[in-house]
């Protein structure tokens, strides 16, 4: 009778650091703890490889980018078909920053301005460029736009009562909006080059190994810590809520729940892990651009948490990993067949593995459990 | 403040859906700790009389006072605080988490994020939950997947997580249809035992059952009360014979 009691006498936190009941979370965050100090040391030995480590952390990045839609389409049921905008607009506001530290290293030599800028006949930095040399604004603003985007949009969309696929729909026209703006030369983003040519970070050379490497450790920092706040929440009554928002919305409101509010601030936590792993890739890959914000990218990220399996939260993680592992391989062999054989897979796992990648450990135990 | 016996006032409410007038200006009173039934044909209003207690439909005239309180004021959720529970009449529970975590969703705390996030059980949330899962007869299947109860058991499942939510007054929409018999006597027996400390509007078209239950019964008839009663007058009045119950 007192087994719940004693389960709920440890504390919550605990817990979550304990991962307990989470083996494959736990698993998961031991692998990316070791590659946090195996890698960047490999890195910086090896002489001649000076481009795998940026790869892995841009696996990373994509890793983290596929949780945070997890938390919200694999609990609340909430399908982002535009999550691609607050990884771009994150991404922007790292480039900001990566831009205004070039200084006077651009083609044109300008101390003030940004080569694109120079290019388009402007006198001075437009306002909304303001702040962005400082590193510790920039961050914050990494934060704080794509989470305000988030948190007006989904008032505006959740208030009305849009749910469902008509939501979805109107997440691919925020980022189609998005791209279209972004594309444009004087909206003030450097229209379709986007910012590049990044020269440092804090200081470091951006292409350094060293610098490389402690990318690498920030990504999948950020990534374990993205997990356990998502885990956390999950683990609480939350997750059960989000549950019952996404299965009987209506039953939630009439146990007294603002499932409005909910839904809002699961949506903008999201926008915000997605915004932070579009700040950690762009000095990684060393560009952004409009084509961040197009809407195949955003389903793209759909497509891997439902190889990785949805509602899992590590689904997502191995999905993602999975996905762009493949997706880099294949590229080199032959960039036509790639796009037909992601079709292909993912029409074969949402036959054989509703619960995606997840399922295979299940198939694996059912085999070895029958011999 | 004059104490007010009447739970629940329901004044010349009237709802009209492009023109069809579902509730025509109708006026109930339901005491405090009653249990009561509504009866009356399709299109009576038994529905949209329970959707505006709840808030889910707007009222076009007239008023409902719950607890001297006019709901026109407040929001579905903030009604459901002030304590009026709602079951619907297919079982609506939560299908995808145990037995137990449906209860404990419904348990009657602050309902923000940040509490929901933070806040673990008290000894005395929990005996409420032991208490609740006695009485619903579900201890044996706390940890299942509410998916995999039978249908009468969902039933007493979101029956029970309205016993969580500590409401005044509930609301139950045709509680034993589908049920067998066996299920719809149970069902009977649990409402009569939970009735005793609250007031309960259950909306039935099952007769035997409702007489089973030996309650006050009021007839609805195009949007109005057309009469209210114990069973045997209901039984004798022409009107109630003419419109619903048949020669």
């Amino acid at each position: 009778m007192n087994k719940q009691l004693t389960e709920n006498k440890k504390s919550l936190i605990t817990n979550i650091f304990l991962l307990l009941g989470d083996t494959t979370g736990k698993y998961l965050i031991t692998i990316l703890i070791i590659s946090i100090f195996l890698l960047p040391i490999l890195h910086i030995y090896i002489p001649e490889d000076s481009y795998t480590i940026s790869l892995l952390g841009k696996y990373l990045c994509f890793a983290l980018l596929a949780l945070s839609l997890d938390l919200i389409w694999g609990y609340a049921g909430i399908l982002s078909l535009g999550h691609g905008a607050f990884f771009g607009l994150g991404g922007y506001m790292m480039g900001m920053h990566l831009m205004r530290e070039i200084g006077d290293r651009g083609v044109y030599g300008n101390p003030e301005l940004p080569d694109f800028m120079v290019f388009l006949n402007w006198e001075k930095l437009p306002w909304f460029w303001y702040g962005f040399d400082s590193f510790l604004f920039a961050s914050l603003m990494v934060i704080l736009v794509p989470g305000l985007l988030a948190f007006i949009f989904s008032a505006l969309a959740f208030g009305s009562r849009v749910t469902g696929v008509y939501f979805s729909i109107i997440t691919q026209a925020l980022v189609f909006t998005l791209m279209l703006a972004f594309f444009q030369n004087n909206f003030g983003f450097g229209g379709n080059n986007g910012l590049t040519d990044f020269k440092d970070i804090l200081g470091k050379d951006i292409s350094s190994k060293e610098t490389r490497g402690a990318l690498y450790i920030c990504s999948a920092f950020m990534l374990i810590l993205g997990y356990l706040i998502c885990r956390i929440i999950i683990s609480s009554k939350i997750g059960n809520i989000l549950v019952g928002i996404r299965d009987r919305e209506t039953r939630m409101r009439f146990l007294g729940y603002n499932t409005t509010v909910f839904k809002i601030i699961i949506f903008t936590i999201s926008a915000v892990l997605a915004g932070i792993a579009g700040a950690l890739y762009v000095p990684q890959v060393g560009i952004i651009n409009p084509g961040e914000f197009s809407p195949i990218k955003s389903i793209e990220i759909v497509v891997w948490v439902a190889l990785g399996g949805r509602g899992f939260l590590y689904g997502a993680i191995i999905g993602a990993i999975v996905v762009n592992v493949l997706k880099s391989y294949l590229t080199i062999i032959s960039p036509e067949i790639w796009i037909i054989f992601l079709g292909l897979i993912f029409i074969l796992v949402t036959i054989y593995l509703p619960n995606g990648l997840t399922d295979l450990r299940r198939l694996i135990k059912r085999y070895y459990g029958r011999k | 403040m004059v104490e007010n016996k009447n739970i629940l006032e329901v004044k010349n409410v009237t709802v009209s859906f492009d023109g069809f007038k579902a509730l025509n200006s109708l006026s109930l009173e339901i005491k405090k700790s009653q249990m009561i039934a509504i009866i009356g044909p399709n299109g009576a209003g038994k529905t949209t009389l329970q959707d505006v207690i709840t808030g889910k439909t707007k009222i076009d005239n007239g008023k409902i006072y719950f607890k001297n309180n006019d709901l026109s004021q407040f929001s579905e959720h903030a009604i459901v605080e002030l304590g009026i529970g709602r079951k619907f009449q297919r079982p609506t529970i939560i299908e995808n988490i145990s037995v137990w975590d449906n209860l404990c969703i419904a348990l009657n705390t602050k309902k923000t994020f940040l509490s929901c996030l933070l806040t673990k059980l008290k000894q005395k949330d929990l005996n409420k939950l032991l208490e609740i899962i006695n009485t619903i007869n579900l201890e044996e299947k706390k940890n299942l997947i509410a998916k995999n109860l039978s249908h009468g058991e969902k039933q007493w499942l979101e029956i029970g997580m309205l016993l969580m939510q500590e409401s005044d007054l509930l609301l139950i929409d045709e509680p034993v249809a589908g049920m067998t018999e066996t299920e719809t006597k149970k069902t009977s027996d649990l409402l009569l035992n939970i009735a005793k400390d609250r007031t309960i509007i259950v909306v039935e078209h099952d007769m035997n059952f409702i007489e089973s239950l030996n309650v006050e019964i009021i007839v609805l008839h195009e949007g109005r009360v057309l009469t209210r009663g114990n069973m045997n007058s209901i039984k004798r009045n022409k009107q109630v014979i003419d419109v619903y119950l048949g020669r």
